[in-house]
């Protein structure tokens, strides 16, 4: 009964995981070429974004360790 | 015509504008007023404790950075027929989706946390101990969405609107000096002393607690589960400016309770502290703050855990809307409820770091905040997407104006949340 129990367990899992990745795959897939028109303005901004983020996590991760 | 004829046709023409203001009403009206949750009526109450009435005049200011802000998405939800999450997905590809939602996600859950921390407060003053709060609150929230009708949630959402206007009662039994008042919200102006980092902060923190990004989210998604198209937009704005007006108006009372009886007191840090001293002087307000206070907490917490499951619906593919009974959106209501579930349950384990959540939301928050703001401009420029409604010369202006001031001072506030000495 035990094993029975531990194998749906594991294979219920085993399959939510595997549906789950699955499904993301078809997402990236699906949303693989960005649609917006990129002009200088937009990659400028996109640019200027991806800077703020990296920074603002290096601050988080300064905090983090710091804490610890 | 004669004047009874021409009064006649006034009162009809202003019944059925009302009557399709009823109609098409919602999406900004409920958002607006969510928005101001369990952590809005904190800071309003902090604020008002700490300084008086001279912040009036700094919420009226809120009033058009709310309303720019909320309205774009009303625009870009009934013309795109996307909520924000997909909309990002489609125009900058899976990385900024991907961060997107799940930055949303982690958001919302850490919120909800906080909204769930505000209501067993509120009702912990009325002797209701925490467990029940949020058994019973769970349950109604479950309710309000099994039915599988927008229509319904956004009634009985409109309900618990009604009550979070509660404050305004509240600040007519305080009795106020009408004058101050009316003087510290039209004239600008700072407290005695001038300038200070404590000043500073505050203004970053009721910024901080009118745009949040669960908000946009929310909004857009609402917008296209109540099948909002491009001729309802007009009644999508002012629907949207009357939300602002009522946020910023509840925003004021709040202050001008806790400023007009708590003004120069010590350890009042949050709404619940400051609903526990207002019993002390005025039992009535101090009533009615509580009450609000939970109130504010339910609203949040109905909304921000909606923004959530709509966005992952919409990337996911699965059925997403109010209007499915939930064997027909099993995933929708199954990420709603579990969402609400270990909120609710976080808040009940003994010794939970739930300061540390507080804090952690306003810093997360930034992380997604300028991301959305940034690809709100963008979609509302592009013109292929929003050919006719996409933003004019004069509404860029205001939007990146009121977008970069945002994003610069959110993220001082978030640093200031971090390392609260950075200032001094």
């Amino acid at each position: 009964m035990l094993k029975k129990i531990n194998d749906f367990l594991i294979h219920g899992i085993g399959n939510i995981i595997k549906n789950t990745i699955h499904e993301v795959r078809g997402i990236n897939k699906r949303y693989n070429i960005p649609h917006a028109k990129m002009t200088k303005g937009v990659r400028f901004s996109l640019i200027m974004l991806r800077i703020y983020l990296i920074v603002l996590v290096g601050i988080l991760f300064y905090k983090f360790i710091t804490l610890l | 015509m004669n004047f009874w004829a021409k009064l006649f046709y006034g009162y009809r023409k202003v019944a059925k504008t009302i009557k399709i203001y009823l109609l098409i009403a919602g999406p900004g009206l409920i958002v607006m007023l969510a928005d101001n949750d369990a952590g809005g009526i904190t800071t309003y109450s902090v604020t008002g404790a700490k300084f008086g009435y001279n912040l009036l005049w700094f919420l009226v200011l809120l009033l058009p950075v709310a309303y720019y802000v909320q309205e774009m998405t009303v625009r870009l939800g009934a013309v795109t027929k996307r909520g924000h999450a997909e909309a990002i997905f489609h125009a900058f590809g899976s990385f900024w989706g991907w961060f997107s939602l799940l930055d949303l996600m982690l958001t919302d859950w850490l919120t909800l946390v906080t909204e769930f921390i505000g209501m067993t407060a509120a009702l912990s003053i009325f002797g209701i101990p925490p467990v029940i709060t949020i058994i019973i609150v769970s349950i109604i929230m479950m309710l309000m969405v099994i039915n599988g009708s927008y229509w319904t949630w956004e009634k009985i959402a409109f309900l618990f609107c009604l009550v979070n206007l509660i404050y305004i009662p509240a600040a007519f039994m305080v009795h106020p000096s009408v004058n101050d008042v009316l003087y510290n919200t039209f004239i600008p102006h700072l407290p005695k002393g001038g300038f200070s980092n404590e000043i500073f902060f505050f203004l970053m923190a009721n910024i901080g607690t009118t745009i949040a990004p669960w908000m946009i989210f929310f909004q857009q998604s609402a917008v296209v589960d109540k099948g909002m198209l491009e001729k309802d937009i007009a009644w999508g704005k002012m629907d949207t400016f009357i939300g602002s007006f009522f946020t910023v108006l509840v925003a004021i009372f709040v202050v001008v309770v806790t400023g007009t009886l708590l003004y120069g007191r010590t350890g009042i840090e949050s709404a619940g502290q400051a609903a526990l001293a207002l019993m002390n002087i005025n039992h009535s307000a101090g009533t009615l703050l509580a009450i609000g206070l939970f109130d504010a907490g339910f609203l949040g917490a109905i909304c921000i855990s909606l923004a959530s499951s709509w966005a992952f619906g919409e990337v996911f593919g699965w059925a997403h809307s109010l209007n499915l009974k939930i064997r027909e959106a099993p995933w929708f209501y199954a990420s709603y409820f579990f969402a609400l579930l270990t909120a609710g349950t976080v808040v009940l384990i003994p010794g939970a770091p739930l300061v540390l959540i507080t804090l952690f939301v306003q810093v997360i928050a930034v992380t997604l905040l300028p991301a959305a703001l940034v690809f709100l401009i963008i979609l509302l420029n592009d013109e292929d997407v929003m050919g006719k409604y996409k933003n004019t010369l004069p509404q860029n202006i205001i939007t990146i104006t009121i977008v970069v001031l945002i994003i610069i001072l959110s993220t001082l506030y978030a640093l200031t949340a971090l390392f609260p000495n950075i200032f001094s």
